[in-house]
């Protein structure tokens, strides 16, 4: 067994520091204490992923058993590619997730920001924008089918107070119900990016401001030069964990809007459920999901090259 | 649990648990859903059943019940409620495949009667139709009660749903209007029109009408043979056309609040809130009128039948005996569930009255029979808030031709394109023949599709 | 609390200059600008949880009408005297994921703890790319699994019990990771101490660094409740039965047989289910708070 240093996975971690090797350890040991996790895992996640590559090559619904099971080659994933619905889909998840995870990064990063200056209440603010964030989806959506009601809801009625007399209908139009999910996001996210941005920035450290103070660097400036570039790693990650997050997002879809009005809140995860659950094609609903996996792992990896060149601290920052 | 005692070979540790888990997955794909061999218990008069319904508890599931288990104290009945929606249902379709205990279950719609006839969940209940009045219409091939597969009963309607339209009289009554019983759909428009420009009701109607259902019935949304849509009949333009001019001029609940409201949930609210004038449902919504504290209100209810293509023309009524029980062919207990199917039918029934429910043992032209029901059916002050005889009249009319539906290919798929592209029409995203092509080719698309699999 | 920071953070000015008093009214400014701001954008954030309580207490009637009433004619305190009698209490909804949340918390911290000391503390041969596998099974969209997930259980036995809910989510990503990052930097002399005074592995871990991780533990394990109390899709697929409802499942019930909602039931049953954690989060904010962001940091 070699001694070299070993590159921490993800950027993440502090590496390990270099040691000595431990004598008197069986090899086998380690494996104790990752058999537990590696039985969780390969049961549950493991099986049931290769359960669902196998039927992703096959026409199948379920309830028919195993003897309805068809095996047919590519055809699923052909027929996504070709299926205008299963892209519109995927745009959708692309729009849903590529503004809700951006914006409520940069709200909590807003928030975080306010937060960590004097402010008057500050206890009772990080409470409430947090709260958000323990709400079970079932009572989030119900209460803002109530909110976004277009003519008694509290949204418009607030909207038509403020001078626009003719504010988006919301969940009841095509063309403002995506918005009104990323608003929600919005909403159920960024106290969480905003608790996290406030810890990094009580470890920032102080020197470092008062040296460009010295130097005449305005708020603005200071941001730009000291507070942003050693947020970005965590940024990344932020941005990475939410986009995977994001794009999975179901529930609270079917609950509120089960894909309409129209197709227009028809994400890839909701398309998926409708042609698995309420059609019965499962085969095609698992070649849906394993394109979607790879959609995401793509990103993942472009996203995790893009932080590693541009971080300040390079692999050594400890991101997580 | 533990894997302290175990050895690993260094490499192969991943690939070896990837192997076997694989093989757990084959095995654990040996049991067949078809099978039908299980075991079978206990008696006619014992046994432990697994009732999956709909309808809750306390809307007289619970009185049925505990009389059920007063007469038959040795069958021990477990009833399991599940809502009738796509997760509600997928529970159902899984715990069936799953071989979860299920012994009796109710479909509701005629593709989940298909779709677990088809998969063998059903057992054939012919027989035990044909020794009960109350089911034994339903084994013949009467084309207004029921679909048979290969001329055999797997599922029996436990209820009576003709379509009908409440009307909010006291508001006629201000507005001086006459509705006559043979009206016409024109005259449904115009007095829509009249009492919303009125301002007798804030809108008429939460649904229109359908035209297609009552023209073509219950397979109205399919050419003949089932092999592609109907969507380019002219019936279906009529019929859109009339909802978008309703959407149009305000006589139609705005589709802006359905979406916003999910209003598809509780739109018998705004008829009861004296709203709109008219709601056109089956008797279900019969315990809403009645229901005076959850929502108060003071009118009385009046019927008509649904309106008329062509006065004094026959048409479809798209209302079907519903509510379809159904036992699971892979029971231990076929004896018991069957005596339960059966108190169900008979003694059971007038449990299920208060929830609205008419038996499906009555039909057109026996409104006789039916006022025993009023009591249970409407409630104690039923004098007062239900026009009985209008009631009377409509549900159980002579002409009354029931809607059976025996095309269920892609029949969720179909549903769904509709009301996505209902919406953006009635939205004004799109015109009607815009919405009809798309219709056409989409749902034939789903159908080539389903049919290939088939 | 406002007036308190307020003095606090006003010095005696006894010999400032103009210039001093210029900046400490610009700094009062900003401080006040920085609370209108805040604070408004706080009550945005505060008004579906005001809207949710006050629909609650309304009749189903009124919870659409117009003009808005925030505080109800008369509080409907029968909402929830529903909900929590009668064929669909809470109360059962509530254990249930009251036993989902101990178990899964439980089960959780002693399958990442140990994950996560292996992968940054101990070296193996295959540690990174174990590591990354199980990073990267973060990725693979829930639906893929659900219907293999699904068919497996019920060969296991574990369909709709309320075990379908607990065991898949032991060997959590989230928490060996975070877990494998507070290990990798624990310092490696005190282990290595105990090692050369003979110590085995598993009481060098539960005696020495254990211990050093019960604040991360804590935060992991706070995490843990958050998304245990609230999950709505595993149970959505893998639970049949009323008697196993989770909250989250237990508040579609307000839905009935014939599609018809109580939207100010529905209102009580969302308050319910929000309030447990709330308070839970009210009481131990500080902690939550902190664990949060140290499980954020890592």
């Amino acid at each position: 067994m070699t001694t070299t240093m070993e590159r921490p996975i993800v950027g993440g971690a502090p590496p390990i520091k270099r040691r000595r090797l431990v004598y008197g350890m069986k090899w086998w040991v380690p494996w104790l204490f990752v058999a537990p996790a590696l039985l969780g895992m390969v049961t549950f996640l493991l099986v049931p992923l290769l359960g669902g590559l196998l039927v992703s090559f096959t026409q199948w619904d379920v309830i028919s058993g195993l003897d309805g099971i068809r095996w047919v080659g590519l055809d699923n994933f052909t027929t996504a590619l070709t299926d205008p619905k299963f892209w519109a889909a995927a745009g959708r998840t692309v729009i849903y997730a590529g503004l809700s995870v951006p914006l409520t990064v940069a709200l909590g990063l807003v928030i975080a920001l306010a937060l960590n200056r004097p402010i008057p209440g500050r206890g009772a603010l990080r409470v409430i924008f947090f709260m958000p964030a323990v709400v079970n989806v079932i009572a989030v959506g119900s209460v803002w089918l109530l909110l976004l009601n277009p003519s008694s809801g509290l949204v418009n009625q607030g909207l038509r107070l403020l001078g626009w007399s003719e504010p988006p209908q919301w969940i009841a139009s095509p063309d403002s119900a995506l918005a009104a999910l990323i608003i929600m996001a919005i909403w159920g996210g960024s106290g969480y990016i905003s608790v996290i941005y406030v810890a990094a920035l009580q470890e920032m450290p102080q020197d470092l401001y008062e040296a460009a103070r010295l130097d005449g660097a305005g708020a603005i400036r200071q941001f730009v030069t000291i507070t942003w570039p050693a947020l970005l790693p965590m940024t990344m990650f932020l941005t990475i964990t939410q986009l995977i997050g994001r794009s999975q997002t179901f529930g609270l879809i079917a609950y509120m809007t089960s894909g309409g009005p129209g197709d227009s809140t028809t994400v890839l995860s909701y398309y998926m459920y409708q042609n698995g659950f309420m059609y019965y094609r499962f085969g095609y609903a698992a070649a849906m999901g394993v394109l979607s996996m790879l959609g995401v792992l793509v990103m993942t990896l472009l996203l995790w090259r893009y932080q590693k060149g541009r971080s300040l601290y390079g692999d050594e920052d400890g991101n997580g | 649990m533990s894997m302290g005692d175990r050895t690993f070979s260094r490499r192969s540790v991943l690939t070896g648990s990837l192997a076997a888990a694989g093989t757990a997955l084959v095995a654990s794909c040996g049991n067949s859903p078809s099978g039908g061999d299980a075991q079978t218990q206990g008696s006619a008069e014992s046994g432990v059943i697994n009732v999956w319904g709909a309808i809750t508890l306390d809307r007289g599931v619970q009185e049925l019940l505990d009389a059920f288990a007063a007469k038959y104290p040795d069958i021990q009945v477990n009833y399991e409620q599940f809502p009738n929606n796509t997760d509600g249902n997928l529970k159902l379709d899984t715990s069936l495949q799953g071989g979860a205990p299920v012994d009796v279950f109710f479909s509701y719609g005629a593709a989940a009667v298909a779709r677990r006839t088809e998969a063998g969940y059903a057992l054939d209940l012919t027989e035990l139709a044909q020794s009960m009045p109350e089911a034994e219409p339903f084994t013949s091939s009467d084309p207004q009660r029921t679909a048979l597969f290969d001329d055999k009963l797997f599922a029996i309607p436990t209820v009576y749903n003709p379509y009908l339209v409440y009307l909010n009289q006291d508001m006629l009554d201000a507005a001086g209007i006459d509705v006559p019983f043979d009206w016409t759909i024109e005259e449904f428009h115009e007095i829509a029109t009249e009492l919303t420009a009125g301002g007798f009701a804030e809108s008429a109607t939460y649904k229109s009408l359908p035209l297609a259902g009552m023209e073509l019935g219950g397979d109205s949304q399919f050419a003949a043979g089932g092999e592609s849509s109907s969507f380019d009949l002219p019936i279906w333009k009529q019929q859109f056309d009339l909802e978008l001019a309703m959407e149009q001029d305000g006589t139609l609940f705005p589709m802006e609040q359905v979406l916003a409201q999910r209003v598809d949930l509780y739109a018998q609210s705004y008829f009861l809130g004296g709203q709109h004038a008219f709601y056109l449902d089956n008797p279900a919504t019969l315990r809403f009128v009645k229901d005076l504290e959850n929502y108060p209100h003071d009118f009385r209810t009046t019927f008509r039948p649904m309106p008329y293509l062509e006065r004094g023309g026959q048409q479809w009524n798209t209302g079907s005996y519903e509510d379809a029980v159904q036992i699971n062919a892979n029971t231990s207990y076929p004896e018991a569930a069957k005596t339960f199917v059966q108190f169900w039918l008979q003694d059971g029934s007038e449990f299920m009255q208060t929830a609205g429910k008419v038996p499906s043992s009555l039909g057109p032209g026996q409104g006789a029979a039916a006022e025993a029901l009023f009591p249970r059916l409407l409630g104690d002050d039923y004098e007062d808030l239900f026009d009985t005889d209008a009631l009377t009249q409509v549900a159980f009319a002579d002409d009354i031709q029931m809607s059976v539906t025996t095309i269920t290919t892609a029949l969720t798929e179909i549903a769904n394109l509709r009301s996505s592209l209902t919406q953006q029409l009635r939205l004004g995203e799109i015109s009607v023949d815009d919405m009809l092509g798309r219709l056409k080719a989409e749902a034939d698309a789903a159908i080539t599709t389903e049919l290939a699999q088939g | 609390m406002a007036m308190a920071e307020m003095t606090l953070s006003r010095p005696a000015a006894t010999d400032a200059s103009a210039g001093f008093r210029r900046r400490r009214r610009k700094e009062r400014g900003r401080w006040l600008l920085r609370g209108v701001v805040m604070w408004a954008l706080a009550l945005l954030f505060l008004a579906p949880f005001l809207w949710m309580l006050s629909s609650s207490l309304k009749r189903d009637i009124d919870v659409f009408a117009l003009p808005i009433t925030w505080i109800p004619e008369e509080f409907q305190w029968t909402n929830y005297v529903k909900i929590w009698t009668g064929p669909h209490s809470m109360v059962h909804y509530f254990l249930n994921s009251g036993f989902v949340v101990i178990l899964r918390i439980i089960g959780e911290v002693i399958l990442c703890s140990l994950a996560g000391y292996a992968f940054g503390r101990l070296r193996f041969r295959g540690r990174n790319p174990l590591f990354l596998v199980f990073l990267a099974s973060s990725i693979v969209p829930g639906q893929l699994l659900l219907v293999p997930r699904f068919m497996f259980f019920r060969e296991l036995g574990l369909y709709d019990s309320l075990w379908a809910l607990i065991l898949p989510a032991l060997s959590s990503v989230f928490g060996i990771f975070l877990l494998r990052q507070h290990f990798a930097s624990a310092p490696a002399e005190l282990g290595e101490a105990a090692r050369i005074d003979g110590a085995n592995e598993f009481v060098i871990f539960l005696r020495i660094y254990v211990p050093m991780a019960v604040p991360i533990i804590t935060a992991f394990a706070i995490l843990v409740f958050d998304s245990a109390w609230n999950d709505y899709e595993t149970p959505l697929v893998m639970i049949s039965s009323n008697a196993n409802y989770t909250v989250p499942l237990g508040l579609t019930t307000f839905i009935s047989d014939s599609g018809t909602i109580s939207a100010a039931l529905s209102m009580a049953g969302s308050v319910s289910s929000v309030i447990p954690i709330l308070v839970f989060f009210l009481i131990f904010q500080r902690r939550f708070l902190a664990s949060m962001a140290r499980a954020g940091l890592r």
